[in-house]
This record gives C-alpha cells, structure tokens and sequence, in this order.
C-alpha cells in the first residue's frame, strides 16, 4: 500500500485529479458544480499538462539539475508564452473539432492565466525538489546506517582476536580461571549482540560492559599492574552511542600491558555533568613502534568516524602522545 | 430567487420584444463602440411596425460624468421601436464584435416608465444588425433554444434563470467573446427581420 502511495502512477492522477476539482470550482459560473464545469477544467488542464511536464522532464533535469540557473529562468518566460499559446490553441482550435454539445469560450484575463501558470510551476518544481531532496536525505541515511552497521561490526573481530588470544593463554597453562574468563567474554559477547543495535544506550550500561571487560583483562594481568577506573557525576538517564568508548579502553589494554615493567598502567576517567567526559591515559611500550604500522590506529579511526557521523559538532577529541605515554581526551557535548 | 426577480424589469421589454435575450450588462465597450450616421431615420417593416434611429439629446448621463460615459453617450441613438400598434423608447448603441454589428437596447427612461417600481432596474437587450443601402436586417436570438440550454447547462455563461426567462449576468468582455466564437452559428438565431428605409 505504501509503495503504491508512493508510486508516480499513484501520486500524478490524484494531483490532477484535485487540480480538476480545484480549477472547475475556481471558474464555476454558478455556485453548484456542474458537468460542463468539469469538462471546461479538463480542457483548461491541456496546456497545464504541457506546463508542468515539459518543466519536469525538460526544464529541470537539463538546467536546474545542471545548475544553469539562469537558463532555467530565461526559459520560464517562454514556457509561460508557450502555454498561453496552448490554451488559446486549446478552446479555439481544439475544442471546436471536438463537436461537442457544449458552448463555451475561455474569457479569461491573461493576467489570470499566467498567474495560474505560474502558480502550477512554482508548486509542481517545489514538489519536485522537495521530493529530490528527500530522497538525497534517504539515501545519504541509509548510506550512514551501512556505515555505522560496518564501523560496529569492525570491533567485534578486533576485540574477538584479543579475548581468545587470552583465553588460548589461559588454556595453555591449564589456568582456573578459563571458565571465569570464558563467561566474561560471553557477558561481553550478549551485550555486543543485542545492545549495540540501538542508536543510542544508557550510559550505565556502557559502563557495565567497560568494567567487565576490564575484569576480563585483569585476569591476564600480574597483580602488580595498575588499572584505575574512576567515575564522577550522575550516569542516570545518560545515553551514549554503543561501543563508542570501547575502542579506546581496547587500544589502552593492548598498547599499556604489553612488556613486563612494573611501571605499567592504564588510568581511566570518566565525568558525567553537564557533558561527558573521557579520559584514558596509558604507558607506550617499545613494541608500540614496531606494529603501528599493521594494527595502530584502527580502534581510534573507528571512535572517529563515529564520532563525526553521531555527534556532528557535538564533541571534543584531544590525542596527546609523549614518548612514554598516551592519553585520549573525549568530551561529548 | 426572489432578490433576483425584484430587480429585472424583463416583462417591460418581454411585451414588444419577445424573442430577444436579456443582460444585465451592456454588449458594448469603449472599444467596440462604432457609430453610422446612415442609419438615421425611420426603417419600416410593414404599415405600422417599424424602428427609428435619432440623435439623442444632450443631458445628465446615466453612467455620470466619466470619460467612459461620454464615449458611450457620443455614440448612443435614440431609438423608437414601434411593434404591435405599442410605441417603446430606447437609448441604442451599436457595438462591433468580430466582423459582425450588434446592437444592444437599453430602456430610455427607465426608473419612470409605467410598471417599472424602485426596486426594479432595467435590462439589456441585444440582437444582430446588418445595413445597406436602403435595407436593414435584425435578427434575434432564438430565446427559445437559448433557455433550453441554458436549462441543460450546455452553456457557459454567467446567467439566472429568473422565471424560466434567462437574464445573462456575463461581464460585457465575456457576452463579447462568446458573441464573437457563436455569432456564425445561425442555429441560435431566428429568421432575420428586414426593414426599408422610409426617410
């Protein structure tokens, strides 16, 4: 039903259809509608016609389209002229070779008519763009639904290939707590499923999945490492796009704990008052240097392009890189 | 309905001029006005009927004192009809349409004359004019078909129908139009009435 609602086929005779009705009523020569009227509208449509298809078919596609702007207004004049000529052509020519029954002439002024033509273009080229322009905006929606969709679907591998790595560690040295860590990936794995699909999440969900996965991650940490997660303000009624802050946790775990330094760490911060703030601060291993080229940057790009395309002008990204640390500021507006 | 039959004084015209049409509106406009000094004078159709064109006499327009007004009172003629042993006068004016005359009869004294009451206004009435030489056609709509297709709405044009009897309410410009596109369709015409010049 909808598709038929949105078909030409459907759309053009009901416009025309209210056309008729609207031009017979407008030059009723009495107050009740009669056939005759009917019949005089429907001959009065014949330039009509010719006005608004030669616009939309001619006019627009090959100058307004195109950009010719001023072609397009110097042709309006002549297509005005043009239909003028129709409809004289119409009721004097044309009519009489029909051989009706019925006697009439068209009196109206010329002023009238042109400001009826001008009337029927400007509202089927309104029409016209109006529907271009939504039809752009579906396609560039659908365009960054397939987008975001694809930018989701990259952290599930990446974040995938870590958590068995660990889990393969754990197996390997026939550890404890691979079941413990089994399950977490699995919490982690649901939330990913069935959460991810909304456009936006509770904050304390998104917490909740962080503090998890860190958990996760702790159980292949040595006790010494320092892992800090510290949270400020209200999170109630606080929504978040998913997985938007998991990238950067994922990247800290993977460049901070990588060498065997006491020094190691990861300091998370997050602050929710007016705006959500972000911070996660790491320690660069010398491993960093060597395979930024083949995995560097991949989360952060994501948490990027994401940003841009959910919270356009809305957000604060700050990267600031030392020798030894690496630190990642974001604020959501 | 009946707004509309206090205002027509058609039984005044309907008496001697049975087959005409009637108009609120004149046929005629500034620009269609023509004027013939030939047709002065008496035209006779037999011993009693005939129709007399005169020059009017100066005095207060109907229309005031516009500049319209003035172009249709230089070229207006007073015109005495004389039909049935019944004498009738009009202010007449003759107005081209297309490559046709036709003139249009308007009452002369109209708020005064017998039957006529203040809350009545007179009409106009119109029919086709040909001349030469000694020889003066009219022709007169065919009412009858006139009101039958107006009664069908096979025509359109402003109109009421007031007592069976059509009144077109058209614009001048409008009766003008459709005059000029019908005018060679003799199917709405009666047969023509010839007068002679007498003097």
């Amino acid at each position: 039903m909808i598709k038929l609602i949105n078909s030409k086929w459907f759309q053009h005779p009901v416009f025309w259809m209210l056309s008729i009705y609207a031009i017979g009523n407008y030059f009723s020569i009495s107050s009740v509608f009669k056939f005759i009227d009917v019949f005089y509208a429907l001959l009065f449509h014949v330039p009509l016609f010719f006005l608004v298809y030669f616009n939309l078919r001619v006019l627009i596609p090959r100058f307004l389209d195109q950009g010719k702007y001023l072609l397009y207004f110097l042709s309006i004049p002549l297509l005005l002229l043009a239909t003028h000529i129709i409809h004289e052509l119409t009721f004097e020519v044309m009519f009489p070779l029909l051989d009706s029954e019925f006697y009439m002439v068209s009196f109206t002024e010329w002023q009238v008519l042109v400001s009826i033509f001008l009337i029927y273009l400007i509202l089927t080229t309104l029409i016209k763009l109006s529907k271009s322009w939504y039809t752009l905006q579906q396609v560039e929606k659908e365009k960054l639904s397939l987008e975001l969709n694809s930018l989701k679907t990259q952290i599930n591998p990446h974040f995938l290939f870590n958590s068995l790595n660990s889990i393969y560690s754990q197996a390997l040295a026939k550890s404890d707590q691979t079941s413990e860590t089994v399950l977490e990936l699995s919490n982690l794995l649901r939330y990913m499923l069935y959460e991810v699909e909304e456009e936006k999440v509770p904050l304390m969900k998104e917490v909740e999945m962080l503090e998890n996965y860190i958990e996760l991650q702790k159980l292949r940490l040595e006790e010494a490492s320092k892992v800090g997660f510290t949270l400020e303000g209200e999170l109630e009624g606080v929504m978040i796009a998913p997985l938007l802050l998991f990238p950067l946790v994922e990247n800290a775990f993977k460049h901070g704990m990588k060498d065997d330094s006491e020094q190691e760490f990861i300091d998370i911060k997050l602050k929710v008052y007016t705006a959500i703030s972000f911070s996660i601060k790491n320690k660069l291993g010398q491993i960093d240097d060597m395979e930024k080229g083949k995995y560097g940057g991949i989360g952060l790009e994501n948490v990027k392009r994401r940003l841009e395309l959910i919270y356009p002008n809305s957000y604060e990204l700050v990267i600031l890189k030392t020798e030894t640390e690496f630190q990642v500021n974001l604020t959501l507006l | 309905m009946q707004k509309a039959k206090s205002i027509l004084a058609i039984g005044f015209l309907v008496v001697l001029l049975n087959s005409c049409v009637y108009s609120l509106f004149p046929i005629y406009t500034d620009d269609t006005l023509v004027y013939f000094p030939e047709l002065l004078g008496r035209w006779e159709m037999d011993d009693e009927d005939y129709i007399e064109f005169r020059n009017t006499s100066s005095g207060p327009s109907f229309f005031g004192s516009s500049e319209s007004a003035d172009l249709s009172k230089n070229k207006e003629y007073a015109i005495e009809i004389m039909e049935g042993g019944d004498l009738i006068k009009f202010k007449g004016h003759i107005a081209k349409i297309g490559d046709d005359l036709f003139l249009d009869l308007y009452p002369d004294d109209p708020y005064s004359a017998e039957g006529l009451g203040s809350n009545m206004i007179p009409v106009h009435t119109f029919a086709k004019l040909k001349f030469s030489g000694k020889q003066l056609y009219l022709t007169s709509f065919d009412l009858e078909k006139l009101n039958k297709l107006f009664e069908s709405n096979l025509i359109r044009l402003r109109h009421e129908n007031v007592d069976g009897t059509i009144l077109i309410t058209a614009q001048p410009k409008e009766i003008q139009k459709f005059i000029d596109k019908y005018s060679d369709d003799e199917s709405v015409f009666e047969d023509t009435e010839t007068y002679k010049k007498a003097s």
